[in-house]
């Protein structure tokens, strides 16, 4: 059995658990999928494949923005602490972040390919930017006019006149359906909002070890919420975003990093334990900014929800 | 009828005015830029061949259709098919029989579309359990089997180096050397205290 000599097409669009990557055979393309101990392939002939189309991917320009941003913030947060453990942390940690959102600008924009053979519709996953795709063609399109002859453009419109396209009943309207994450995220403000209170103006032991934890949720709820976009109306992607820079901008305030210091300080043995307080306000005042901007928050979003809920059931009913 | 071709974003038919236009087009849908290449095999038809009946005694037929005419003998096995039972495979022609063992018995190359990656799972034994210490112990003799065992079985299909045979070999021996060190302390110094004991 001889073993077929491949090309490089594309590097590896890598997962979690592999990866999948195309190569150039004699009359074929493989298309790799490798879960690191075993590997899948998939083989397309060259002399059937009917059409590669190209579609832009979605658009993370704001969030890429967002990250250099938070990256930024992030490190420079090394400014405000005095540990060396502290400064290396936030230091790695941010230019880590920031070197993530720069190498993917630097990829470009996403894209979809797929291809079409007279059976199936593949999703080329390793083609997935709009850059590698230019590449991927040059190398794709001769080999296989090589194998079916050049396209006459003309001659393939007037043979089809794409009868399918005309026949196909329109398909309906996909609806994008609002999860329940806006009220997950005001729930957990309300929530937060209490705590946040309880741990700033009470001495029960250990609670503002809770704080990190929950501003942690808050930061991955809205921004879930923000990417659900689409199924949001106006008034609730707003809101979320409104959460979203409230909570990042709480990071100087009392949830992110002040919280992490008076943790880590009243964990250490003979040390007084630090006041947990913002790096403006005096404690009474951090505690009233904390809590009523999330109560305030937690308030709007719950009626925008409840609202919103009560719009889409009288909707369906009608 | 050609099959339809539809925007790789939203699955909306894009019509043939779209098709092979420099620049691409706007999806009416999603919106979205997409550019439609398209082949010529789309107007190439669709319909498989069909076989024809044997007309007289002295023509040859087919092995699984003795009513269809022959029109290519099998490359495996040398059976006359007909035009229903013929698979083109690669420059070959098969049957189906020796297309189904073939593919069961992994002895055609282009129906092998699944491969155990043994130079990975002796690189993960080699590695993961030494972090443990003792389950090195079990471990790496295994890695060390699997490295002899398939040396010289076929890896990936697409080119790939022995580095990670090398580096398990290579892991594995190292763990077994530190852990017969570790044995051969530990048995010394309990020796050593039984004789102190006495």
């Amino acid at each position: 059995m001889t073993q077929p000599v491949y090309r490089k097409l594309t590097g590896r669009r890598r997962r979690l658990t592999g990866y999948s990557q195309l190569w150039m055979g004699d009359d074929h393309l493989l298309l790799v999928r490798s879960a690191r101990l075993v590997e899948n392939y998939q083989r397309f002939a060259l002399k059937d494949i009917l059409a590669l189309v190209i579609s832009d991917g979605p658009d993370f320009r704001m969030l890429q923005a967002l990250a250099i941003v938070a990256g930024l913030g992030w490190a420079s947060l090394a400014l405000a602490v005095s540990s060396t453990f502290g400064r290396g942390f936030f230091m790695i940690t941010g230019f880590g972040v920031l070197a993530l959102a720069i190498v993917d600008i630097w990829r470009g924009p996403r894209c979809r390919c797929v291809l079409h053979t007279a059976v199936s519709k593949e999703l080329l996953s390793p083609v997935s930017r709009r850059n590698s795709s230019w590449t991927f063609l040059s190398q794709v399109l001769p080999a296989i006019e090589a194998v079916q002859g050049p396209a006459d453009v003309a001659q393939l419109q007037a043979a089809s006149t794409n009868p399918a396209a005309v026949a196909e009943p329109e398909p309906p309207e996909v609806k994008h359906e609002r999860s329940y994450v806006a009220e997950i995220l005001f729930g957990l403000l309300a929530l937060s909002a209490a705590l946040v209170w309880v741990v700033l103006r009470t001495s029960i032991p250990n609670t503002a070890a809770l704080l990190p934890t929950i501003y942690l949720a808050e930061l991955v709820i809205a921004g879930v919420m923000v990417s659900q976009r689409r199924a949001m109306n106006t008034a609730l992607l707003v809101l979320g975003i409104l959460t979203l820079v409230l909570v990042v901008a709480d990071i100087a305030t009392v949830s992110g990093i002040a919280a992490f210091a008076a943790v880590m300080n009243s964990a250490r043995i003979n040390e007084t334990p630090q006041e947990l307080r913002s790096f403006w306000f005096s404690n009474r005042t951090t505690a009233i900014v904390a809590t009523s901007w999330r109560l305030g928050v937690a308030a709007v979003g719950g009626a925008l929800c409840y609202f919103d809920r009560r719009r889409s059931h009288h909707g369906k009913l009608a | 009828m050609t099959p339809a071709i539809t925007c790789g974003a939203c699955a909306w038919p894009m019509e043939a005015e779209s098709w092979n236009r420099v620049g691409g087009t706007i999806c009416p849908r999603c919106r979205v830029r997409v550019d439609v290449t398209v082949f010529p095999a789309m107007t190439r038809p669709s319909a498989g061949a069909l076989p024809q009946r044997v007309q007289t005694e002295t023509e040859a037929s087919c092995f699984y259709h003795p009513q269809n005419r022959a029109a290519s003998p099998c490359e495996e096995c040398g059976r006359f098919l007909c035009k229903l039972c013929e698979i083109p495979l690669g420059a070959k022609t098969v049957c189906p029989s020796c297309f189904a063992s073939g593919a069961r018995e992994n002895k055609i190359q282009d129906l092998d579309h699944k491969r155990t990656m043994y130079d990975s799972l002796a690189l993960l034994l080699s590695t993961l359990p030494g972090l443990f210490i003792w389950p090195a112990l079990f471990a790496a003799p295994a890695a060390l089997y699997l490295v002899i065992r398939h040396w010289r079985a076929p890896s990936s299909l697409v080119p790939r180096t022995r580095v990670r045979y090398y580096l398990a070999a290579l892991f594995a021996l190292a763990e077994l050397a530190g852990l017969g060190f570790v044995i051969y302390g530990v048995v010394q110094v309990s020796g050593l205290a039984g004789r102190v004991a006495r």
